[in-house]
């Protein structure tokens, strides 16, 4: 039986203009990729889906999150991944960076702020080999090394507006188009080494840009400080994938789900709190766009703490820990996959108004999970790594 | 059966083999490439199988005019004031060709009459602006007889022929058009391959005159002229190299599909579309055959390889295409067939790679800025570099040539 992980070898990762870069996972080479779930450094310490945290937060998959931003913002995410592949006593080990999203936002009236966000949906980058033997006329065996390489992905641009409509409750929607492109090319090369003669390469290849709409909206509720409550809805409209230079085929489109998000957060004391959310999407009408697979309904959910007690020379050095459990939404090789495993985080807060809206503040988290497909199970490191810098 | 992407592909590797008839046609044997003077080599011949006679002709350079020499003290020093007293030519022999062992007659003679190395035939003494100036006797014309020797190939593959310093003053005078040496054998049926000629001169300087020094000298023009010329081909059969060198020239007419079976037909519609896409590998599978007259028989690996005609109208004179392939040296890179497989009873097959002109033909795309053209030629790598040509089994003969490709299909490039 040929070793499945041996057949992926992920090779180094590039990020994209759009963000949607750097797969490197073996579930990456199912449906339409692996999806980017659009959180920062914090939420992913605390184990969470993207809503419903205390503060303030500009992300792609939250509309709301931004609405006490009071000065202009801007937020820059960055990730890395170690990943082990393992199927038996095969094992290959792989990393790369990602850029998962980017926000700006503006406030434009002492209730309302304008945002603008960029960031990763589905990554698509990974690489398959296979090595097999041939038997032409005269040579007894050719070995050929068959490579499937898979480039780019799908991204999101968001334009968003948050209104505060009272100090107990705010709203927010977002609308949004898909971008990003993806190139497929398959090889054969021949090892010529047994042969006389060289036998060029067989390349065959492909290139898809993608485009669609989204509109997100949103909703939380602020309970004196000391619980919040955040929910919203995502509508994606179908993903078209056109054809370019000269690639063979017809438009494709992929029906997207409906995509609900939630989460609460509550202050258990003066300097802690927890956070608790959860994200659901049905997929089975993407997976019934797909020519190969199915995809199912999908459950994210997590929880994390909070301790804000703690200072570094004189700044807050927030301290985070959570875990989470996602479900994937495309199978792989027949199955469905799911990740989990715990997280822990740190920020730094470098600089705040006084009325404590931070203006310049990073965050790290880090994760540690598995997840299992067929005979193939990966172990990850996740890094994420994300920066603040407001009130210019 | 686990579906992953390359399964979704499903590639398919396999072989088609295309007779002559289904490839080419319009074969033509064309000679009269470059000189036997390019090769830098020489052949030495009498009376050989079919009557073949060769000489060898030379021209030194320019003599050295001063030496460093040691005086009394051990200094050393540049002596302008030197005599030239005598010479030295040393003809290396490759004595794996050498046919018939023995003792072999070597002759040295002075040529009397201007000849010109880059034109001299046998019968001409040179060839410029269409004018044809014959020797007075066809090989050479009048000559000098300077030195006869007797040569044993056991042991030695290099002959020494010694000249005299009245000899070696004539021949070191620039001015002289005729300046020249011929070698030559006498015993009927030899004939030797000649890889290097080297010359030196013998000098006495002015500083310390108890002393000969040894100098080297250039040999400048180097060349032989060969009677009869090698006939064109008795049957239909393909050659190339050879001084002046042959080329067989042919016009590709590529099917547009190919036949195929089993799997094959499975996978895609049969027959099947020949593309440039597909075309992994195309190559001319020829099969050796014994040359004509042994004369001709090839004494060392020939390297051959297919280039582009790019002007057949104007054939025999078309320019070609740059070669296929380069080697790591970016030198043109063919096929190495040994000499031994145009011997009697040692012909095998041999394949010579054409992949970018059949990828450009199926394609209609330039090829290295020219656009393709159907007829090729088979030619000698870097030619002329051998008197000896290689002879391959024409069309319509079994093991005539034959189209090998290796193509791979596979269901287009999809989004899942």
């Amino acid at each position: 039986m040929r070793t499945l992980g041996r057949l992926f070898a992920l090779g180094a990762l590039v990020s994209l203009p759009g963000g949607a870069a750097a797969g490197q996972s073996v579930l990456a080479a199912g449906g339409l990729g692996m999806p980017i779930d659009p959180v920062d450094a914090r939420g992913r310490s605390l184990g969470s889906v993207g809503v419903g945290l205390f503060g303030t937060g500009l992300m792609p998959g939250d509309p709301v999150g931004a609405v006490d931003l009071a000065v202009p913002t801007i937020t820059m995410t960055l990730q890395s991944v170690w990943l082990e592949l393992r199927e038996g006593t095969d094992a290959n080990t792989v990393e790369g960076n990602r850029f998962p999203a980017l926000g700006v936002s503006y406030p434009v009236s002492e209730r309302g702020v304008v945002t603008l966000t960029y960031g990763g949906v589905f990554d698509q980058h990974w690489t398959q080999e296979r090595p097999d033997t041939l038997h032409l006329e005269g040579n007894a065996v050719l070995p050929v090394v068959d490579r499937f390489t898979s480039d780019g992905g799908v991204s999101a641009a968001r334009l968003g507006y948050a209104h505060r409509l009272s100090p107990r409750f705010a709203v927010g929607a977002a609308v949004g188009l898909f971008t990003g492109s993806s190139a497929r090319l398959f090889t054969r090369t021949f090892d010529t080494l047994t042969v006389d003669v060289d036998i060029a390469a067989f390349a065959n290849s492909g290139r898809w840009s993608y485009s669609g709409t989204i509109l997100t909206v949103g909703a939380l509720a602020d309970i004196d400080d000391v619980v919040r409550a955040a929910g919203s809805f995502t509508w994606f409209g179908a993903l078209e994938a056109e054809p370019r230079h000269g690639t063979e085929g017809v438009t494709r489109s992929y029906d997207m789900p409906l995509e609900f998000r939630a989460g609460v957060s509550a202050r258990l004391a003066t300097e802690l709190s927890a956070a608790l959310s959860l994200a659901w999407a049905d997929w089975s009408g993407t997976g019934e766009d797909l020519a190969t697979g199915s995809a199912g309904s999908t459950l994210a959910f997590g929880a994390g703490v909070e301790w804000e007690g703690a200072t570094l020379f004189g700044k807050g050095l927030p301290l985070r820990a959570g875990w989470r459990r996602s479900e994937l939404p495309f199978e792989v090789f027949g199955a469905s996959a799911s990740e989990s495993g715990p997280n822990l985080g740190v920020g730094l807060l470098l600089l705040e108004r006084a009325d404590g809206l931070p203006l310049a503040s990073m965050d790290f988290g880090a994760e540690r999970g598995s997840r299992s497909v067929g005979p193939v199970t990966e172990h990850y490191w996740r890094s994420t790594l994300s920066f603040r810098v407001a009130g210019f | 059966m686990v579906t992953t992407p390359i399964t979704i592909v499903d590639p398919l590797t396999f072989e088609v083999r295309l007779p002559w008839s289904e490839f080419a046609s319009n074969l033509r044997i064309v000679g009269g490439y470059g000189k036997p003077a390019q090769t830098g080599t020489a052949l030495l011949a009498h009376e050989f199988d079919n009557g073949l006679q060769a000489r060898m002709l030379l021209r030194p350079g320019a003599y050295p005019t001063s030496v460093e020499v040691t005086d009394s003290l051990g200094n050393r020093e540049e002596d302008h004031n030197i005599s030239i007293i005598s010479g030295s030519l040393w003809v290396t022999v490759d004595t794996t060709g050498v046919h018939h062992l023995g003792a072999t007659d070597v002759r040295l003679d002075r040529l009397l009459e201007p000849w010109d190395a880059r034109t001299a035939t046998w019968a001409l003494a040179s060839e410029s602006g269409g004018v044809q100036v014959p020797w007075s006797e066809p090989g050479g014309g009048a000559v000098e007889r300077l030195r006869r020797l007797s040569w044993l190939p056991q042991g030695r593959d290099e002959i020494l022929i010694g000249i005299d310093s009245v000899d070696v003053a004539l021949l070191g005078d620039e001015t002289v058009s005729e300046r020249g040496l011929m070698v030559s054998i006498d015993n009927p049926g030899k004939l030797l391959h000649v890889p290097r000629v080297r010359m030196e001169v013998h000098v006495v300087p002015s500083i310390n005159e108890d002393s000969t020094l040894v100098v080297p000298v250039d040999v400048t023009d180097l060349t032989y002229v060969y009677t009869p010329l090698a006939p064109p081909p008795s049957d239909i059969h393909l050659r190339a190299g050879g001084a002046p060198a042959w080329r067989s020239l042919f016009t590709f007419a590529l099917p547009p599909s190919l036949p195929a079976t089993g799997q094959v037909c499975v996978r895609t519609t049969c027959p099947v579309a020949l593309t440039s896409a597909r075309v992994n590998h195309a190559s001319i599978l020829l099969t050796t055959r014994p040359t004509d007259q042994a004369a001709f028989a090839p004494v060392d690996t020939m390297g051959v390889e297919v280039r582009g005609v790019l002007a057949p109208e104007l054939l025999p004179k078309s320019p070609v295409t740059g070669p296929l392939f380069v080697d790591s040296l970016g030198l043109p890179s063919g096929t190495a067939v040994p000499a031994e497989a145009f011997r009697p009873g040692a012909s095998r097959v041999v394949e010579v790679p054409i992949t970018p002109i059949v990828r450009s033909l199926l394609a209609g795309a330039s090829f290295r800025g020219f656009r393709p053209t159907p007829t090729v030629a088979l030619m000698q790598l870097r030619e002329p570099t051998s008197f000896g040509f290689a002879s391959f089994v024409g069309p319509g003969q079994a093991g005539e040539p034959v189209l090998r490709l290796v193509l791979t299909i596979s269901d287009p490039i999809g989004l899942p």
